[in-house]
């Protein structure tokens, strides 16, 4: 996912996020550390973004058809 | 009595030259450059079709991959001499030709392309000359039902440098050793004219910036910076690779002129393809090289 903040473009790859963070928080501690020259409020608008889009909120909840058949 | 069996002639009369010249002959000009392909490459004798194929093989990876050198001005030929046997008071009988070994001279380049080309010491690979006239050559053979044609074998290549005399200027030396076949090769030579000259890739590699997860793209050869060059189109995931082959959590492009890149650690630039298709224009490829920006 790609975006434009002011002068600035960041690529995020959601697959990795979705495997390498346990929770929000130490996901946007790490990313607002590693991309400080990036005005904060309009970043974190961007991580919540990127967030949903690694973890939509239906996914948890959803059953694979394949698990529901076995159960 | 009767005579039984008999030996079959090494004869192929059935072959027959056809000589009628023609008033509008040609022969290979003077050899302007190269395209390099691997042993086993092979490509259409269409002439649209080929010179499709060889623009994009510039970028592709693996076997198919071709690499261009252009900018020679000179050539030595060494070989190519019929060998003959003389039994005795009788006649000289000729055995076949000896060899090829051609020199060029590449003047332009430097010690950047020197560095480059010098990766093919040793190597056995094909060639296509390009002639003046940008017309390729290379030799035709039959695949199944199908004809492709393929560069001339050659059993290695050696690059040298000449450092620059009073008396001469520097240049690269560019030896091309043909093989036993090339004489076979050359009945079957197959020419195509070609559209306009593919350039070669130039190699690029991370740098470690101003602090800890920033980074530079910068050229091998000469260093240069091209990082804001490129600006807000090298900020993207799947330009770089860790040594486990996967692409950052995140990459950011600022005015700075700095890439950002999380986690911070170890990372290539990823092959040509990838880059031409992220818009990195300009042929360039990532070296097989880890910097290291934690």
């Amino acid at each position: 996912m790609k975006f434009n903040i002011g002068n600035t473009t960041v690529d995020f790859n959601v697959e990795r996020i979705r495997k390498e963070y346990p929770g929000k928080e130490a996901f946007f501690s790490d990313m607002i550390s590693a991309h400080g020259m990036i005005e904060e409020k309009d970043f974190k608008k961007v991580l919540e973004r990127v967030w949903k889009e690694a973890f939509p909120k239906n996914e948890k909840t959803e059953v694979n058809p394949e698990e529901k058949e076995s159960l | 009595m009767e005579i039984l069996g008999t030996i079959g002639g090494i004869c192929d009369d059935t072959d027959q030259p056809h000589t009628k010249q023609s008033g509008c002959s040609s022969f290979e000009g003077i050899t302007d450059g190269f395209y390099f392909t691997n042993p086993g490459a092979l490509f259409d004798t269409d002439e649209e079709a080929f010179n499709e194929e060889i623009k994009n093989a510039v970028y592709e990876s693996g076997i198919k991959r071709v690499i261009p050198v252009f900018g020679l001005t000179a050539v030595t030929v060494n070989g190519g001499d019929i060998r003959t046997n003389q039994e005795g008071w009788g006649p000289e009988m000729p055995t076949g030709t000896n060899a090829v070994r051609e020199d060029y001279i590449i003047p332009l380049g430097g010690e950047c392309l020197y560095k480059q080309v010098a990766k093919m010491n040793k190597r056995s690979m094909r060639v296509f000359r390009v002639d003046q006239a940008m017309k390729s050559f290379g030799t035709a053979i039959r695949q199944s039902d199908e004809i492709k044609q393929r560069g001339f074998l050659l059993n290695s290549v050696y690059v040298t440098l000449r450092k620059e005399t009073e008396g001469q200027i520097g240049a690269i030396i560019l030896s091309l050793f043909y093989s036993v076949n090339y004489e076979n090769e050359l009945i079957n030579k197959h020419s195509v004219q070609l559209g306009e000259k593919a350039e070669g890739l130039s190699g690029i590699y991370l740098e470690k910036g101003s602090a800890s997860g920033k980074a530079k793209v910068r050229i091998t050869c000469s260093g240069d910076d091209v990082t804001s060059v490129y600006g807000s189109d090298l900020a993207d995931r799947t330009l770089y690779l860790s040594e486990s082959g996967t692409n950052p959590s995140s990459v950011e492009y600022n005015s700075s002129g700095e890439l950002t890149i999380t986690p911070a650690g170890k990372y290539r630039i990823a092959d040509a393809a990838t880059l031409k298709n992220a818009g990195i224009e300009g042929g360039y490829e990532g070296e097989n090289i880890f910097g290291d920006i934690a």
